[in-house]
């Protein structure tokens, strides 16, 4: 059923990233040409690829605060307000619901991720460049894999975090009987606030010889964002599972 | 299978300090159209909610087929929410995917020719559609499930009478005749004709639950008569109907 669930959850984003990614993709390539044209224009002829980037900038910024919004907007509107009405009674368990949301979450922002890489990838095309730079990166993998993938694991356990983050100041703002998106806000800089001391006085407080290894300092880093997002995430569906209120 | 399909013990439903259902006992039937009739926040909705897993009661059992709201109890259970449910930028075929997907009960062929009888098109956006269009199709969606437990939500509220007429033929038509009908209503003279039972509800309690002929033989009047009698008083500062 999970499966199921993001099928429908992956096609409600998607209806609206593809659209945007291949508009960045493609004026990404614009870019690369007006931008190769730059050496020999002069005063007005320079207009058109300083026109281009500037749109390159705009959708870049665009897909940025899409993916936010769209995220945010996703859980809020599929499961709190009048689409809850469907989705909770369908027979599934919320935690399925919260997983399809999460998952459907994920893709969206690594494929913006990856589009923007691309883009940037398609403006800067030098194939010589690239060789050196995929060798450099193989090189890389093979003298530091520890602190390389302990890296990706916690850049993908932060984002994680980040959005359980979201959906559980939503789930709470939404025990609220008025201004629910007010008391999210609120509660999502509240917990910012007290995770931010947290760290600062675990950070003081840490071991100096965990900062030199960066393979345990990433991967502590990691676990630690791993927990928060079992805790958020544990909180959001006991919230959905017992106290949903639905306007 | 059990030979009651709703039973509730003690429900009590709190939000805060407003009890909305207060120490509700019902037992329904299978085979039975059952009209859930009260005024404006009498209780009906937050017990339609509460049997089909939207709310958590505060206190009390609640069971369907024997089982505690969950996943088991809402595949049994067809919902009509007194609202849109739908994401509006499905189109029709979207959501006839999504009703076969997540119920095996939900007979395509029936939903497509309800929709093709209302002149809708598979591709027709819910966005691009009229508020009554979209309030057929949604009936049409729940009405085509086999289910035990059709859970009906103001069906008819806000709708002129030739569309009330539509979906009153609609249920009747179109319902698992093994399974239960609750519709939630005050506009009774409309459905009182198809009701097997009533259940009249004040201010959170079951002041009466009987058939519509004992009803009609006791009183020596119709559902409707009797609603007006019991919400008049209500209106006026009049005791609880009780007995």
């Amino acid at each position: 059923m999970t499966g199921k669930l993001l099928k429908y959850d992956l096609k409600s984003m998607l209806r609206n990233f593809i659209p945007l990614w291949a508009a960045l993709v493609a004026v990404s390539i614009i870019n690369y040409f007006t931008i190769h044209s730059l050496d020999q224009a002069k005063g007005v002829a320079q207009l058109p690829a300083m026109v281009a980037m500037l749109v390159y900038g705009s959708l870049v910024v665009a897909v940025m605060v899409v993916t936010a919004v769209l995220v945010i907007q996703r859980f809020y509107q599929g499961l709190l307000k009048d689409e809850g009405y469907l989705m909770f009674t369908l027979p599934v368990k919320p935690w399925q619901l919260l997983t399809s949301k999460l998952a459907a979450a994920v893709i969206v922002c690594l494929g913006s991720c990856i589009v923007g890489g691309i883009s940037v990838m398609v403006i800067a095309f030098d194939s010589e460049t690239y060789l050196t730079m995929f060798d450099a990166i193989g090189m890389a993998f093979r003298l530091y894999p520890g602190p390389i993938v302990a890296g990706c694991l916690a850049a993908i356990a932060s984002g994680l975090c980040t959005i359980t983050q979201i959906y559980v100041s939503l789930a709470l703002g939404h025990l609220a009987s008025k201004h629910r998106i007010g008391w999210a806000v609120g509660i999502y800089i509240a917990i910012h606030m007290v995770f931010s001391w947290l760290e600062l006085a675990v950070g003081i407080t840490m071991p100096v010889p965990l900062f030199q290894d960066a393979t345990s300092f990433l991967l502590i880093l990691a676990a630690y964002y791993f927990l928060r997002t079992v805790a958020f995430f544990v909180v959001t569906e006991r919230i959905l599972s017992k106290k949903l209120n639905l306007e | 299978m059990k030979e009651d399909l709703i039973v509730c013990r003690d429900l009590v439903k709190d939000y805060g300090k407003f009890t909305a259902l207060d120490q509700v006992n019902l037992t329904i039937g299978r085979g039975r159209i059952v009209g859930l009739l009260g005024p404006n926040g009498s209780g009906k909705t937050t017990l339609i909610k509460l049997l089909c897993g939207l709310l958590q009661p505060s206190g009390g059992e609640l069971l369907i087929d024997g089982q505690k709201p969950g996943p088991y109890t809402k595949s049994q259970v067809s919902y009509l929410p007194d609202r849109m449910y739908f994401a509006d930028w499905m189109k029709a075929k979207d959501l006839t995917d999504f009703f076969a997907d997540f119920y095996p009960d939900f007979d395509r062929t029936k939903a497509e020719d309800m929709c093709r009888s209302l002149k809708i098109e598979p591709g027709h956006r819910i966005k691009s559609m009229s508020k009554g269009t979209k309030e057929k199709l949604q009936l049409a969606l729940v009405m085509s499930r086999k289910a035990q437990l059709y859970l009906l939500d103001e069906p008819i509220a806000g709708v002129d009478p030739a569309a009330r007429d539509y979906i009153m033929n609609t249920i009747l038509t179109n319902y698992n005749e093994n399974g239960t009908v609750l519709i939630s209503t005050h506009l009774i003279g409309d459905v009182e004709r198809v009701l097997d039972e009533a259940i009249f509800l004040q201010t959170g309690h079951v002041v009466r639950h009987d058939s519509v002929d004992a009803i009609r033989e006791k009183e020596g009047k119709s559902v409707d008569a009797l609603f007006r009698e019991i919400f008049r008083a209500e209106a006026y500062g009049g005791e609880h109907y009780d007995r």
